[in-house]
């Protein structure tokens, strides 16, 4: 395996298993002849000194203060912890108001894979489908007959007139949207011998649309979107999945044409291999190391992104710690390298390994 | 004639971009009244809508008005219905006009009913709670029958000698003759909107409600004013560094590539690109401008001549140069690895060419070669970054002004961001899109330029 993946891997597992690394609460606890997983529970738990118990590996939770150790404890200062005892130390640091920065670390490689992962999935899917989409229809020339035109018009005026402002009962309302759908495919029947027609050219409307969308800054357009909206974890997935299409449609319709000038893609076709076939023979197992690629692409902007949004304050909200917040306490303080450098390494390397990732995918386009 | 199809297209998306936000605005009508009069009391729908300084406000704003040139809704229904300051009165309006089709009786009823709470101290007291009770029936009614009864029970309370008596007397019972009319859908179109009246006035006279900022109260051009201008005088010069270091740190290690030590660079370029701006700003910021460390360099821009000044002059920008250095550092590292990296590899391509063997033969140095022939022709293959570079050092402008404090575009915009301040966030928004449509037709425009040379001297050879 290479490195990249392994950094990855590693980050996946430490994020996966975060409740059962860093948490205040004990992992099994046995009082009074009874075993409790007070970690699996969210609300507050007592128990004694004297009971048996299993802490995890970090006995403190993110974001959680320990007043202690406030006031920005370096790793090596001397700690105030229970018992004086090593397991008890803060490891890299406290912040502010003595929050752990190690289990701050941990949180964060949750929130940054999450934010991560789900918005270049999102942004894969439109990518995929725009630009799969605008590759094949380069190839077909699709022609819209000018009454067909209209009547889509007709149709789309009438279905947003029908559920917005229309009173009436909603299946009335489905059952004449599709009655109208039906009038729809047989007006599109009708040939006319002077109606020429249009033609739809979906590539050039993709490239238009890419040429909008990547003309919107990315961080302009996410802390514009959230002062408006509330902050929160789906806005943000959905605003980053929204602006970070572009990239991979591009380099999908690329690919695709490229695959469908080649002599073995002519040769398919002229064998009279039928679309699914060809579809999953020959591109889906071509296409294949360039969508890893994107994929770590896009998810190392996501990521970036997210980190950079966090620093500024957007994002998240308050009470989740991510290593652009711990970035942005540090520089609260002139003495706090601890709480820039550890959060800073750990975003790098997880950017570093994405990339090392995309150029192993494709070393033309990736390559730096 | 591509050009003038893009310069149309980013005319368009402009329209669209600044429209889509009014769009968004649409659910929280009462937000811009709140922020100029700083008066919560108008949030109050119910209670606010009769009032006459509300209500004359909310014209002054056109806010009435529709939000953009096109709507869609059915012919029964009439556009400045769906505009209505009150949530409730609009529901109920809509509501009947679907249903009757009536929509000029029913906006006689609409405003005679305002009119009734303007000048309800002509009303005796005794009678003025049983009104009362008859609009809201009116209003929250949902049948044809009540309607008309409510109205005709309202009609006969009202004194003869008010005015909206003399409005109800024109109104006739209300029937369900036009109910057809709810399901043609139709087009209306608004030369009189707001979009309109943002683009007209709004940045020079600031008569609008989008035209002047809702915190500070001044016009938004005035507000733009010398934020644009710190961050363009720090763009330029970063990207001046960038292509400065960029070209003479890659032609520098293309020259003693054969080294150990320069190829152990190039492998820690990857690594350095991969290192996020903030991180590095951070770090700098703790080595060199730390009371603790070294205390060299300052780290709040706030406090440059440049800033404190009322006037930007060259003087002032000479005398704040030790201000820029930690922002420009910050922003540009990214870019330079990113660029030197790239340059190589163009470098390496151009290097196995014959016009570079030719050269070779006629005695020249590898030094002379790189700088006089190679350089010209790799920074041409690149220049389609060179031209996305300047949006994009806007876009990581955010972080780095947020980080020294720097009174920039990015800074503004997060203020206005943090206090919902939407007439710059618009403006804001617009410009930059602008900016960035602009740099995507000048970049266009340079690869056609290019393009026909590297044709036509391909014809010649042929």
């Amino acid at each position: 395996m290479k490195w990249g993946y392994k950094i990855i891997l590693f980050f996946v597992i430490v994020a996966m298993l975060a409740p059962l690394i860093s948490n205040d609460r004990p992992l099994v606890l046995i009082s009074n002849g009874e075993i409790n997983f007070p970690f699996l529970n969210h609300g507050s738990y007592a128990f004694g000194d004297d009971d048996l118990k299993v802490m995890p590996l970090i006995p403190y939770r993110a974001g959680v203060s320990d007043f202690d150790n406030a006031d920005f404890k370096s790793p090596f200062d001397v700690q105030q912890v229970k018992n004086n005892s090593m397991f008890y130390r803060h490891w890299l640091g406290t912040t502010l108001r003595g929050c752990d920065v190690l289990a701050g670390i941990i949180s964060g490689a949750r929130y940054a894979l999450i934010v991560g992962f789900c918005s270049s999935f999102v942004s894969l899917i439109i990518g995929l489908l725009l630009g799969a989409g605008s590759a094949f229809s380069s190839v077909s020339v699709n022609r819209i007959s000018f009454l067909q035109l209209i009547a889509l018009v007709f149709l789309l005026m009438f279905g947003f007139n029908l559920f917005l402002y229309v009173q009436s009962d909603l299946l009335i309302k489905l059952l004449l949207f599709v009655l109208s759908v039906g009038c729809w495919i047989l007006v599109s029947r009708i040939k006319l011998k002077f109606d020429r027609g249009v033609r739809l050219n979906f590539e050039k409307i993709e490239s238009q649309l890419t040429i909008l969308f990547s003309s919107i800054p990315r961080l302009f357009f996410v802390v514009a979107v959230m002062g408006i909206f509330h902050q929160g974890i789906l806005t943000l997935i959905f605003l980053l999945g929204l602006t970070g299409w572009m990239e991979i449609a591009r380099v999908v319709r690329a690919e695709i044409q490229k695959i469908q000038s080649m002599d073995y893609y002519a040769a398919a076709k002229l064998s009279g291999a039928s679309w699914t076939r060809i579809t999953s023979k020959q591109l889906i197992p071509n296409l294949k190391p360039l969508l890893i690629a994107v994929f770590a692409f896009s998810f190392a902007g996501a990521i970036l992104s997210e980190a950079s949004l966090s620093f500024l304050g957007f994002g998240l909200e308050a009470n989740q710690v991510t290593w652009g917040s711990l970035i942005l306490e540090g520089k609260e303080s002139f003495n706090a390298w601890w709480l820039i450098v550890f959060p800073g390494f750990c975003l790098s390397s997880c950017l570093a390994a994405l990339f090392s990732i995309a150029r192993k995918g494709n070393n033309d386009i990736y390559s730096l | 004639m591509r050009i003038i199809g893009k310069i149309i297209f980013v005319i368009a998306s402009f329209f669209i971009v600044v429209g889509f936000s009014f769009l968004l605005l649409r659910h929280q009508s009462d937000r811009p009244l709140q922020a100029v009069t700083a008066n919560s009391n108008f949030s109050q729908h119910a209670l606010s809508v009769y009032d006459s300084n509300y209500v004359s406000l909310y014209h002054q704003y056109g806010l009435d008005l529709p939000p953009f040139y096109f709507s869609i809704s059915n012919l029964a229904l009439p556009d400045s219905f769906k505009y209505l300051p009150a949530s409730n009165e609009k529901d109920f309006l809509i509501y009947w006009c679907s249903k009757t089709g009536n929509a000029k009786a029913l906006y006689n009823i609409y405003q005679s009913l305002c009119t009734f709470h303007n000048e309800s101290w002509m009303i005796p007291p005794s009678q003025i709670l049983n009104l009362q009770r008859c609009s809201n029936q009116i209003i929250s009614s949902r049948n044809i029958d009540t309607l008309n009864f409510y109205y005709a029970k309202y009609y006969l309370l009202l004194p003869r000698e008010s005015k909206a008596f003399a409005f109800l007397n024109g109104v006739k019972k209300i029937n369900l003759d036009a109910a057809w009319k709810q399901w043609i859908p139709a087009f209306h179109f608004n030369p009189n909107n707001q979009f309109a009246l943002w683009l007209s006035d709004g940045l020079s006279n600031g008569n609008g409600i989008y035209a002047r900022s809702w915190i500070s109260k001044n016009t938004v051009g005035s507000a733009l004013k010398k934020p644009m201008l710190i961050t363009f005088i720090i763009t330029v010069i970063t990207m001046l560094i960038i292509v400065i270091f960029s070209v003479v740190f890659s032609a520098e290690l293309f020259l003693k590539k054969e080294k150990r030590g320069v190829r152990t660079i190039l492998s820690a370029l990857h690594f350095l690109y991969s290192i996020p701006s903030f991180f590095i700003g951070a770090l700098l910021v703790f080595i060199f401008a730390n009371p603790y460390q070294l205390q060299i360099l300052p780290a709040n821009f706030s406090f440059a001549p440049l800033v404190e000044n009322d006037s930007i002059s060259l003087i002032t920008l000479l005398d704040s140069w030790t201000y820029f250095v930690l922002p420009i550092i910050t922003l540009s590292f990214g870019a330079i690895v990113f660029f030197t990296s790239m340059l190589f590899r163009s470098f390496e391509e151009e290097f196995s060419k014959n016009y570079v063997l030719s050269a070779k033969m006629m005695g020249q140095s590898n030094r002379t070669i790189v700088y006089k022939f190679v350089l010209k022709n790799a920074v041409y293959s690149s220049s389609t970054f060179l031209f996305l570079l300047f949006p994009a050092l806007l876009s990581g402008a955010v972080v780095v002004e947020q980080m020294f404090s720097i009174a920039g575009i990015g800074n503004l915009l997060i203020t206005a961001a943090r206090s919902q301040d939407i007439p710059v966030l618009i403006t804001l928004f617009g410009l930059i899109g602008f900016v960035t449509a602009l740099s995507f037709i000048l970049l266009d425009y340079f690869q056609q330029k290019i393009a026909g040379r590297l044709l036509s001297t391909k014809e010649v050879k042929e």
